[in-house]
């Protein structure tokens, strides 16, 4: 009998190691942060688990619909892209690989209803980009595509691809389309055709999407430069330099002649948009273990950055002086930020990785009433 | 410091700024950094391994008094394992000898299957943990080389073989195999001194543990089914040169019979029906038995085949 547990105990000895070792193999969330997105009086959100696009109303952050895609879904881990709003529809780029599910959905803003859809060769995870009635995304395979958005179909001829996947958002500018690639080349393509006009190659990844400001193209890398290159002839701007001391995983923000910067090193750079020098009074550390994934965003006179540790700060854009801290009175985050804030009719919207919205008082830094939200899951 | 933050920072980050500086070091080839790393692992963990092997050694050359105690407490179970343990103890060997290596293993396995993940990740949050991960120097070289080359003859290691499907799923039969063939060359004779209910055990373990390896090969990355094929050749040369070469030679003593006992086997012969009915001695092998009859061909003082065959002659 004795001998018989153990041979039962050697049995449950290898079973928990085989549930430890599939436990670390299983993926319950997906390997990305949730996308936020403001318009027209509308919060997008995506929470929630499984993940939905929650439609929040922007001022008190009640639900008013929520979007996943029609029909039955066996999994339980989504990939979503950022929302983009364009036309009178918003665009998600959607997938659930264990119901091999992959591609662009249109949905309604105002009741979340699912109006068309195409299907895409892998992940989606940079927000589409909507120009004059078509959508542009890349894809993880590196795929570009333009989807035509009064026929609901791909743009006949029109077929780029990268050598790695697109983690960035198409800029789309006076006819050119600007697609940051991780195989670490920035390209220009022709809008109507998807031709190479020009690609500039950069010395990292890059996986955000370029800044433009007077002809000139801003593009962080993960080898922690930022690069300036000539929006016409793809050739690198002359007299800028600049190198952080980690990855530039974010958008640069351009705003009055300068540019602001997050890096992974948990630092937030003001630069000459000419030079790239860091101005006086930056750069703004954050706590040493601390980085900053996401982008910078511009409040009044204000620029707020989010932390990966979740701690939102406004720092004055001429000194670089703290105006306020979010939580407030040294209290800890709940959960860290990597999604890039958004400023909207004076609030400061921020998604935090648990899934959970919060808008600020742009000024103060207050939260306000009626948020966060979405509800919890347990509240639910 | 929660466990996380200690598995972080003492096997996480050490394993992968290994592989990040041999991936830099030996020509941005992510296959042979991992190759070569399974070879610095398996060197650092010899003061671990090799008494392991030892013991397996140890415990094969035991095989003959432990058949003798058999034969002479066939009836008295109680009196068999004392003399067993006695005999354990005064030469020094630990049917248990075994265990700490293996578990040893077990945070390694998982750093070195996160360190594959973050180094080759292809979704942002796996990237994110690289760039937090890697310690500074290695930063400025490796980030510019982000994503690395994670190709290993038209294979993605950082994706598993049930995704990736084709000749990938040989990868997951092949850590199966040279688990279970360096296990044979390490276990101790089943059915052979140890009580039927451990020998069976043995058994089994020796056919389970590479099944199971070989079925977790199919959901994890390739680049760690590559760590465990390349560990598992180190271990069966290691095993080689202590207690020789014959254990390769595992399909001379196979039959229908002993691919039976693969899938689970017959159960041993019980001590009361007497060890001189034991699967060899009727002509029965099994996997274990074959095993059995090459250690003992190895161990000096014991019947080697040419005696056994003598003796049959003699008989008749």
């Amino acid at each position: 009998m004795i001998k018989g547990s153990r041979m039962w105990g050697a049995a449950v000895v290898l079973l928990l190691l085989g549930s430890l070792l599939s436990a670390c193999g299983a993926a319950p969330l997906a390997q990305n942060w949730p996308g936020l997105t403001v318009a027209d009086g509308i919060v997008y959100a995506i929470s929630g688990t499984p993940q939905k696009v929650y439609m929040l109303d922007a001022e008190t952050g009640v639900q008013k619909a929520t979007f996943v895609p029609t029909g039955t879904l066996r999994g339980q881990t989504y990939y979503w892209s950022p929302v983009t709003v364009g036309g009178e529809a918003a665009f998600v780029g959607f997938a659930s690989q264990q119901d091999k599910l992959f591609g662009l959905f249109a949905f309604d803003p105002a009741t979340g209803q699912e109006l068309w859809r195409v299907p895409a060769d892998n992940l989606i995870l940079a927000a589409p980009a909507y120009d004059d009635g078509v959508v542009y995304f890349g894809t993880s395979s590196g795929h570009v595509y333009a989807v035509d958005t009064a026929t609901h179909t791909f743009k006949p001829g029109w077929s780029f691809q990268a050598k790695e996947a697109i983690w960035g958002s198409p800029l789309v500018i006076g006819g050119k389309v600007y697609v940051p690639a991780m195989d670490h080349h920035l390209y220009c393509l022709d809008a109507q055709t998807g031709q190479v006009v020009w690609d500039y190659e950069a010395g990292g990844s890059l996986a955000a999407q370029p800044s433009s400001n007077d002809g000139t193209l801003y593009q962080g890398a993960f080898d922690g430069r930022v690069y300036a290159v000539e929006a016409g002839s793809g050739q690198q701007a002359s007299g800028f330099d600049f190198k952080a001391q980690n990855w530039i995983w974010s958008e640069v923000l351009v705003a009055d002649g300068r540019l602001y910067v997050s890096s992974l090193d948990g630092k937030l750079y003001a630069l000459d948009a000419a030079t790239g020098q860091v101005l006086a009074g930056y750069p703004y550390s954050t706590e040493a273990t601390d980085y900053v994934r996401a982008a910078p965003a511009q409040s009044g006179e204000s620029v707020v950055i989010a932390t990966g540790n979740g701690r939102v700060t406004a720092v004055n854009s001429a000194s670089g002086q703290v105006l306020w801290q979010w939580p407030s009175g040294g209290s800890i985050p709940t959960s860290g930020i990597l999604t890039t804030p958004v400023v909207s009719d004076g609030r400061v919207y921020v998604l935090l990785t648990n899934g959970q919205v919060y808008a600020l008082d742009g000024v103060t830094g207050v939260q306000l009433p009626g948020w966060p939200a979405p509800p919890t899951t347990t509240q639910q | 410091m929660g466990i996380g933050e200690i598995f972080t920072m003492f096997i996480l980050r050490p394993m992968l700024n290994a592989l990040l500086w041999l991936y830099s070091a030996l020509g941005n080839q992510f296959w042979l950094a991992i190759i070569v790393f399974t070879i610095l692992i398996r060197v650092v963990m010899t003061p671990l391994m090799l008494p392991q092997q030892r013991q397996a050694k140890k415990m094969q050359d035991l095989q003959p008094q432990l058949k003798e105690l058999q034969k002479k407490y066939a009836k008295d179970r109680e009196k068999l394992a004392q003399e067993q343990m006695k005999l354990y103890r005064e030469n020094g060997a630990s049917p248990l000898g075994g265990c700490l290596p293996t578990l040893v293993q077990f945070p390694i396995w998982i750093g070195l299957w996160q360190s594959i993940n973050q180094a080759l990740g292809h979704q942002p949050l796996q990237l994110l943990g690289l760039s937090q991960n890697m310690y500074g120097p290695l930063r400025q070289m490796i980030s510019a080389d982000v994503p690395l080359n994670r190709f290993f003859l038209g294979m993605d290691l950082s994706v598993e073989p049930s995704v990736l499907g084709g000749l990938t799923y040989l990868l997951p039969i092949l850590v199966a195999f040279t688990m279970w063939l360096q296990s044979k060359m390490m276990a101790t004779p089943a059915g052979v001194g140890a009580d039927p209910q451990s020998a069976s055990m043995n058994q089994s373990m020796t056919v389970m543990m590479p099944l199971m390896f070989g079925f977790f090969s199919l959901n994890f990355s390739t680049g760690l089914s590559l760590y465990f094929v390349v560990s598992n050749i180190i271990g069966i040369i290691t095993q080689g040169f202590i207690s020789g070469w014959k254990g390769l030679l595992f399909w001379k003593n196979m039959s229908l019979g002993s691919l039976g006992g693969l899938l689970g086997g017959p159960r041993p012969a019980k001590p009361s029906e007497g060890d001189s009915r034991s699967r060899a001695g009727r002509g029965e092998t099994s996997s274990t038995s074959a095993t059995t009859e090459v250690a003992e061909g190895k161990v000096g003082g014991t019947e080697s085949g040419v005696q056994r065959k003598k003796k049959r002659r003699r008989k008749r």
